[in-house]
């Protein structure tokens, strides 16, 4: 029998507001599955900032990379993680540092939020800047949320990458449990996949979609389904933000892959 | 009572829990509004309502309350969400008693976010929407320029946002004495823009004044 192995997808929609204004989908993802360990990052680029879309691309591909190139050699070290993740967040903000610099723009005018996360088999790791969640579920089915969700007083606003004391703002949290199911998804779709007062994953909203991905046969035509259901009248009534969904699961590894 | 009442408040926020942004209209009823102004502000409010439920998230959200002033300070309207509420015809009457009016939709303001906070409702920086065609008339000084200095301590702390908004003819230099924000004209103004631009996502440290006078709406919003 072949071991179990990450199987994930991710996908970003732009929200109908931004349609309606031809504003660019601001949000981004990246994620790749090295040695067994599962990297994924998300960010939103914030409404507010002109070159936002940018800061996020920028953002997710750099840190995405960089703790790909620098996985620690002993795996169940929480400090050696530590290192790597607050390194590669700190990669992406010098990356978006360089790309405003080099266009003779704003940092502040890139800003965006940021999540990292990596899993292995028996750990999950992260950090995370503003808004969103990464959530998790162990072989017991128990839901939780990696970092819990901040905000501030209101709704829209939340920390930003870009701030000049964002790498005091990072969270970071390792956690070691047998993780079988991961989440990670952009403030858009907090109404949906969190309670809020508790700062849990609202399970009935991933449930589906794990199952879902569990069971599919084809990831594209897997991927297209998740951008239509990001994009149906049913979330839409609820949000008209940015989406991204990052949807990994633990199991047997797809037919020719 | 008391009893009753947090009890609709839980059907309130349970029937919909989305995320609030409460908004108080502040409007000049007194005697020099008689004639066009008031007759365009009656016209604003129902074009504001109609601009706000075209808009199926921003007339669940936002939370409109009613203020008038003229030698009294009255609430016609409570918090409801766009979708109740009914824009009602009003008369003008009476000297401005401005100050007053500012002290009560700040308390308001305060009010509302508590109940938000009791119920667990998420909600975005409140606004106030001055209508009017001048300056604060029958108040004592001290009334005047303590709600002056309360709306500026609050601005700075995010608290609110506070429009002036001048109905026509309106002397827009005096307005702009009162709001740390440029002030902006009835005619025209775009409130699903307005909702737009205050419900984007931006930084939660407080931003220095200057900042803050950039961060102005987008083109279209109204004439500046």
């Amino acid at each position: 029998m072949k071991p179990k192995e990450w199987r994930a997808f991710a996908c970003s929609v732009q929200g109908k507001s931004h349609a309606k204004r031809n504003e660019p989908c601001q949000d981004a993802h990246a994620f790749t599955v090295l040695e067994g360990i599962l990297i994924f990052v998300v960010a939103d680029g914030a409404g507010s900032a002109s070159m936002g879309e940018v800061g996020a691309k920028i953002a997710a591909s750099t840190a995405c990379e960089a703790v790909a190139r620098t996985i620690p050699s002993t795996q169940r070290d929480e400090e050696a993680w530590r290192k790597t993740i607050m390194d590669a967040v700190t990669t992406a903000r010098d990356r978006m540092i360089t790309e405003a610099e080099s266009k003779g723009g704003l940092l502040r005018e890139y800003a965006c939020t940021l999540m990292v996360g990596v899993c292995g088999l028996d750990f999950i790791t992260g950090a995370q800047v503003g808004d969103g969640a990464i959530i998790y579920l162990d072989a017991e089915g128990t839901g939780e949320c990696l970092i819990p969700p901040s905000s501030g007083e209101y709704i829209n606003e939340t920390n930003f990458l870009t701030a000049e004391r964002a790498l005091e703002l990072i969270s970071f949290k390792y956690i070691k449990k047998d993780v079988r199911k991961v989440a990670a998804f952009s403030d858009g779709l907090q109404m949906l996949g969190l309670k809020m007062k508790e700062g849990k994953p609202h399970l009935p909203f991933f449930i589906p979609l794990f199952n879902f991905l569990a069971a599919v046969g084809d990831i594209e035509s897997a991927k297209r389904d998740l951008q239509n259901f990001l994009s149906s009248d049913k979330i839409s009534a609820r949000t008209d933000d940015d989406l991204t969904l990052f949807l990994a699961v633990l199991g047997r590894p797809l037919e020719g892959s | 009572m008391a009893q009753n009442i947090i009890l609709e408040e839980a059907v309130e926020f349970a029937e919909n829990p989305e995320p609030r942004c409460p908004c108080v209209l502040l409007l000049d009823t007194s005697g020099s509004m008689k004639g066009e102004p008031i007759e365009a502000l009656n016209k604003g409010l129902v074009a504001f309502k109609n601009d706000l439920i075209k808009d199926p998230l921003a007339s669940r959200r936002v939370e409109l309350a009613l203020v008038t002033f003229d030698s009294e300070v009255k609430v016609v309207q409570d918090f409801v969400t766009a979708d109740h509420f009914e824009p009602p015809t009003l008369t003008s009457q009476g000297q401005t008693f401005m100050g007053a009016a500012i002290n009560k939709a700040l308390d308001m303001i305060h009010a509302r976010k508590t109940q938000y906070r009791s119920n667990g409702i998420a909600y975005y920086r409140p606004w106030i929407f001055l209508i009017t065609d001048g300056e604060p008339q029958g108040e004592s000084e001290i009334v005047v320029q303590n709600a002056s200095q309360r709306l500026k301590l609050d601005e700075e702390n995010k608290r609110v946002a506070f429009f002036a908004v001048g109905v026509e003819n309106v002397n827009m230099e005096k307005l702009s004495q009162i709001a740390v924000r440029t002030p902006v004209k009835l005619i025209g103004l775009n409130f699903i823009e307005m909702f737009v631009w205050l419900s984007k996502s931006m930084e939660a440290v407080a931003q220095s004044r200057t900042d803050e006078q950039v961060a102005l709406p987008p083109p279209g919003w109204g004439t500046v």
